[in-house]
């Protein structure tokens, strides 16, 4: 297992985000975690990615208890984390936000990645000099992934890719994820788009109120019909 | 596409020619304005002033942060310069390298709240500290001989004495130049990238593996170092430090410069800081009357650019694009940060994007 978590429980105040959640993550495999807004899916992402420090639990990186250790210091383990809503950093150039998601990283490896990241979105190097903010939504998810790639990362978190894009788009980006887990980078992905993420996934866990109400393989979860009827229209 | 990371900031050399065109200009001025008595005190306020002003634009415009006290930092820098006039006499290098780290420190006292709070609240601890520095200075007597206040009379490097309008001016320039190149240096660094990615989106630059807190608390202590030794030139200018001159009004003619600059921009605030001198030095006959009028050249020039002084050229080029009915690439050339900015809510406080769900 790249990751598990095991027992992890979150709260925000009096307010318990998740529950005792128990998630595996082999290498080399995408996960995906679904749910409906307020599920907990995001929190589980900031919790892994150090952005939250969980009430009680343990987080398993490689198998090095990761748990109480900084943010910093997991995206130098290899996790990177792409948040909800795109955030790239909209008044620096393209270039500069490249470089930003390898702030930890060697000056010899960010030259080669962001080669790397160039050609796996192409769109993205005529805007080099570009502002981040002036680019559209679809260039802006690239951007992001991009952006956590420059670090070289070995565990990939992915908040809601698909938000708020084309379906045209939604397909590039999709189709750019497979590419990044062929080359070796396990991901976790947290998605509203059900149909999308369960293509992709081999495995999946929906979350309900913080817990896992569900998991199993995409097959699995997709002959299941509450499943079906709550998130793919069924 | 090979890329190299020393490619990064070409696509910002027309502010660093802007830059460099400017610096000249100033060292010119004194001989094509003429080297009189009220024209070199203008032109030595105004570059005393541009530090100051760049020093609150680190904060305000490159890292998110709101201060309305930092007349508080140059009042510890001169009042520094002060007390080593009358008590240390150290050598003026030192001097103002103690009136840096005095301030710097206090600087890194006020940003350890800035990790955790920000809009408001941080505003409202700036403004307490720019209020209670003039009446701690009052109070403090032993350091600051109280209402009287501290009167510097030479300012002297070795042998050099700096007697006459010009050698004030041009000694004052020699060290704002050197420190807006420490500047320059730092916000094109690694550092100054994190800054502002902290500015853009604190979740995003987390995730990246960036000590929010840390870099804010940092940006703060850097911020006032310069302030800092600004206000030792201010000391040195002035020579007489007394608590009156370090008001609120003050403070809010420095946030006013930086917004009549551009947010994000060292020549923008140099620009903001002459404007606004210009205006204040103009309007001074007019007494208390003459705020009203920095306050209306603030609407105008708002109301005509909002991204301040230093997006005309941004402004202008688009403009000319438009009226030769090119098709206009979003963002295309230059970029300017202070675009990006005004164009978000607010002046860049917090996250600009959306919050995320639990």
């Amino acid at each position: 297992m790249v990751l598990s978590l095991s027992g992890l429980t979150c709260s925000y105040g009096p307010v318990t985000a998740i529950h005792a959640l128990r998630i595996g993550v082999r290498a080399h495999s995408v996960v995906a975690i679904l749910g409906a807004n307020g599920a907990g899916k995001s929190t589980t992402l900031k919790a892994i990615s150090g952005l939250v420090r969980p009430s009680r639990g343990s987080v398993f990186f490689n198998g090095t208890d990761i748990t109480r250790i900084s943010a910093a210091k997991r995206v130098k383990l290899g996790i990177a984390h792409c948040p909800e809503g795109r955030r790239v950093f909209v008044g620096e150039t393209v270039k500069e936000n490249l470089v930003l998601g390898g702030h930890l990283a060697s000056k010899k490896s960010i030259d080669s990645k962001i080669a790397e990241v160039l050609e796996l979105f192409p769109a993205l190097e005529r805007r080099l000099d570009q502002v981040a903010g002036s680019l559209s939504g679809g260039e802006q998810q690239m951007l992001a992934i991009g952006r956590a790639l420059v670090s070289s990362p070995k565990l990939l978190l992915l908040d809601e890719p698909s938000l708020g894009l084309a379906p045209i788009i939604i397909r590039r980006v999709f189709e750019a994820l497979v590419q990044i887990n062929k080359q070796g980078t396990a991901i976790v992905l947290v998605e509203q788009n059900v149909s999308s993420a369960l293509k992709l996934a081999s495995y999946a866990y929906v979350l309900r109120e913080g817990r896992i109400g569900l998991e199993g393989t995409p097959d699995e979860l997709t002959a299941n019909e509450q499943v079906h009827g709550l998130y793919l229209g069924g | 596409m090979a890329f190299k990371l020393s490619q990064l900031r070409k696509g910002r050399r027309g502010s660093q020619i802007g830059l460099v065109v400017g610096a000249f200009a100033f060292a010119l001025a004194p001989a094509v304005v003429g080297a009189n008595v009220t024209t070199m005190g203008i032109l030595t306020q105004t570059i005393i002033y541009s530090l100051v002003v760049v020093s609150l634009n680190l904060l305000v415009g490159f890292g998110g942060l709101v201060s309305i006290g930092h007349a508080g930092f140059l009042a510890i820098g001169a009042y520094a310069a002060g007390y080593s006039a009358n008590h240390l006499h150290l050598a003026l290098p030192l001097e103002l390298l103690m009136a840096g780290v005095l301030a710097g420190i206090v600087g890194l006292v006020m940003g350890l709240p800035s990790g955790r709070l920000s809009g408001n609240y941080l505003v409202i601890i700036t403004l307490g500290f720019g209020l209670a520095v003039p009446q701690i200075a009052l109070q403090a007597t032993d350091i600051t001989n109280g209402f009287t206040g501290l009167t510097i009379a030479n300012t002297q490097i070795g042998p050099i004495l700096m007697n006459s309008p010009k050698a004030m001016y041009y000694f004052c320039f020699v060290v704002v130049a050197i420190s807006l190149v420490l500047i320059l240096l730092v916000l094109a660094s690694k550092s100054g990238r994190a800054i502002m990615a902290v500015r853009d989106s604190e979740a995003a630059a987390a995730a990246m593996g960036i000590h929010v807190a840390r870099t804010k608390v940092i940006l703060f202590t850097f911020s006032a170092f310069f302030c800092g030794i600004a206000g030792d030139l201010f000391g040195h200018f002035e020579g007489l430090v007394t608590a009156g001159d370090f008001t609120l009004s003050l403070s809010l003619f420095f946030l006013a410069a930086v917004i009549v600059g551009g947010l994000g921009s060292v020549g923008g605030s140099i620009l903001g800081a002459l404007v606004l001198v210009y205006v204040q030095t103009r309007s001074a006959s007019i007494g208390v009357y003459s705020e009203f009028i920095i306050g209306g050249a603030v609407v105008v020039v708002l109301l005509t650019f909002p991204g301040g002084i230093a997006s005309i050229p941004t402004v202008v080029a688009r403009w000319l694009r438009s009226t030769r009915g090119t098709v206009r690439v979003p963002g295309e050339g230059e970029s300017n940060p202070g675009d990006a900015l005004t164009a978000q809510a607010g002046i860049g406080v917090g996250d600009h994007q959306g919050a995320s769900d639990a």
